[in-house]
């Protein structure tokens, strides 16, 4: 049986802004394996980016425990979640996010910087990410030198560089033409496919969420539906 | 701090982004570079200046008015009811401590009186002192001779005459005055000498009132073998202070009632003028520092508003708090850097310009006026240089803790 990476359990997330409280997550229970290229769906402002980013441990749940490889996220620092983000898990978010001030292969190289890798081994494995998203030609440009497919590409890049076990696209095609979008998510498919990586994605797109494993529908920060391939 | 976190600090792609940081805003870095150099030329400035006026004024006190080290009797430094002959000793008497202290390269005698000073037509109160122009050959190389030239020798009948004294008696060189006074017995002597210079020690008080004679012939007008100070000059002027205490403990096993001062114990307005200094300079700092300071904290604090998305990307990826407060650090510790160069320079450049001009001012109690010399001390380079880096870690430190800790998800709306 596979392992799990994640595990929410009754977790509940709550903003509170002017002294209202909003319920972005109601009573999650949810196991996310190893190697599942999980899809989720929902209506804006459903939950869905909120429950991307408790995945990601960039923002802890209120109530409930959630579990990183069986270690509570609650019990742990922050130096320490920044090393679980830096080693296991690889962001690509539907604004990019590229570093302005690096070329396309610094930028890739980042992450493995973070991780003390030699000059040597970051730009070699920084040109093979960059290889495998067809982007071989374009390691020297800024991201200001590249079109919306070209610099998702490098976040692709940039994402899968470290042999992460968790990637997480937050609406990765939504500032796409249709047809770079479908190259796009196609290139997600091979890529989750060739390093079983474990991907959690979320997008309005039904037709994107349909292609994935496993496909969970959020609706008012519930989890309302699941449907298994 | 760790060295993994300094070696992280340090790496080249952390240098690659700092320095393009710096490059994309370019007039904010320049001003804020020019804000720092400006501060640390500043400083550099007062320093040099200070140190200038207070080494001329260590130079009048050490080798001219004092000398290195004074020993009298302890009567002469707090006089009673005794006899001016109680006061007074002679050179013999210090034989042992000479022997004793071999980096004492020269001992000499000091005699002074007060007398009136006549030209025939006029005469005033004037102070006669007494000097070893053998024993005090920098004496007469310090001072500034105005006309004539120094006595030529012990032996010489001769004096040298304050200028404003001199003006007011209408004498030059040449002349003769009279010199009018009691011998230590109380008996009225006079003796007429020639004046052979007139001299400014630079000093309102001196040069308004005292003549300089040979010591032999000051002893002959007040019928005395004896002086009422031994000057010591010393191979280095620091061991006057270093031998100060220790020579006093052997004149006291010696019985001889005598006391040794160093220069800066009798140098009042050195050490006032040092205190002053050293005051004013401080208040300069600190107002410098706090306008780079706050200059800093905007400029940074700028900063992290316009990368906020950027930081919220950079912790997602799993940098952790410290890298990022390194990466602002860092970029504020290279433009620091840049500045304290510049400003350095600038210094340096400015101080060249000042000497070529030839700046003529004058100090407050001082008889001549002098040409503005700063001295550019690599001391104060560093010392202003590692004050900057200092303020500038500390300005950036308070921006770049709240861009660190803010929440991550708020920062990556920023991308939006």
């Amino acid at each position: 049986m596979s392992e799990t990476i994640l595990n929410f359990e009754n977790v509940y997330k709550i903003f509170s802004s002017e002294g209202i409280d909003f319920t972005a997550l109601k009573d999650i229970n949810l196991k996310i394996h190893t190697g599942e290229f999980v899809g989720l769906s929902g209506k804006s402002g459903s939950g869905k980016t909120t429950l991307l980013n408790l995945a990601g441990l960039i923002d802890p749940p209120s109530t409930g425990k959630l579990y990183f490889k069986n270690t509570n996220i609650k019990t742990i620092s922050d130096d320490e979640l920044s090393l679980i983000r830096a080693k296991e898990i690889g962001f690509i978010f539907q604004t990019f996010n590229l570093l302005p001030l690096l070329s396309a292969l610094e930028n890739v190289e980042y992450p493995l910087m973070l991780l003390n890798y030699s000059e040597e081994e970051r730009i070699e494995r920084a040109h093979l990410a960059l290889k495998k998203v067809g982007l071989e030609n374009f390691t020297h440009h800024k991201p200001s030198q590249l079109s919306g497919g070209q610099r998702q590409r490098v976040a692709f890049a940039r994402a899968i560089v470290k042999n992460p076990t968790l990637i997480l696209a937050d609406e990765p095609t939504a500032n796409l033409d249709t047809k770079t979008s479908d190259e796009v998510f196609e290139l997600l498919i091979r890529l989750q496919e060739d390093l079983k990586v474990t991907v959690m994605l979320c997008s309005h797109d039904n037709d994107l969420i349909s292609r994935t494993q496993r496909q969970i529908k959020i609706s008012d920060g519930q989890i309302v539906a699941e449907v298994r391939k | 701090m760790s060295l993994i976190f300094l070696k992280k600090m340090f790496s080249l792609m952390r240098l690659k982004i700092a320095i393009r940081s710096i490059t994309r805003h370019r007039l904010r870095s320049l001003l804020s570079i020019g804000m720092i150099a400006g501060a640390v030329c500043s400083i550099i400035l007062f320093h040099g200046i200070s140190d200038f006026v207070l080494k001329a004024l260590r130079h009048i006190a050490a080798e001219n008015q004092y000398g290195n080290m004074q020993i009298a009797k302890e009567k002469f430094w707090n006089p009673g009811k005794e006899s001016r002959k109680d006061r007074m000793f002679h050179l013999d008497e210090l034989k042992h401590i000479k022997e004793l202290h071999p980096e004492v390269i020269k001992v000499s005698g000091r005699l002074s009186f007060f007398g009136l000073v006549s030209n025939g037509d006029l005469s005033i109160g004037g102070k006669i002192i007494g000097i070893d122009i053998f024993g005090e050959p920098n004496f007469s190389k310090s001072m500034r001779i105005m006309s004539g030239q120094p006595f030529a020798d012990n032996s010489a009948k001769e004096g040298m005459i304050g200028q404003l004294l001199a003006k007011q008696m209408n004498v030059k060189p040449g002349d003769n005055i009279t010199v009018l006074t009691n011998t230590v017995d109380g008996v009225m002597n006079a003796m007429d000498i020639t004046v052979s210079g007139i001299f400014s020690a630079g000093i309102d008080e001196i040069d308004s009132q005292v003549i300089y004679m040979p010591l032999p012939i000051a002893q002959i007008v007040l019928d005395t073998p004896n002086v009422d100070i031994a000057v010591f000059k010393f191979d280095k002027l620091p061991q006057a202070e270093a031998n100060e205490g220790r020579i006093n403990v052997e004149l006291k096993a010696g019985d001889t009632k005598l006391m040794a001062r160093s220069w800066r114990s009798l140098a009042v307005l050195f050490r006032q003028c040092e205190k002053f200094y050293g005051v004013q300079n401080r208040i300069i700092e600190g107002i410098l520092l706090a306008l780079m300071f706050l200059g800093i904290l905007n400029a940074v604090s700028m900063t992290v508003v316009e990368r906020t998305g950027e930081i919220g990307t950079l912790r997602s990826f799993g940098e952790k708090r410290s890298d990022v407060i390194g990466q602002f650090v860092l970029e504020s510790l290279i433009i620091t850097s840049i500045g304290a160069f510049v400003g350095s320079v600038g210094s340096w450049v400015i101080i060249q310009v000042i000497h070529a001009v030839k700046i003529v001012t004058e100090m407050p109690g001082a008889s001549v006026p002098f040409t503005l010399h700063i001295n550019f001390l690599f001391s104060s380079v560093l010392y202003a240089s590692a004050l900057a880096l200092i303020t500038a870690v500390i300005a950036t430190y308070i921006p770049a803790r709240r861009a660190a800790t803010m929440n991550i998800v708020d920062a990556l709306r920023k991308n939006i």
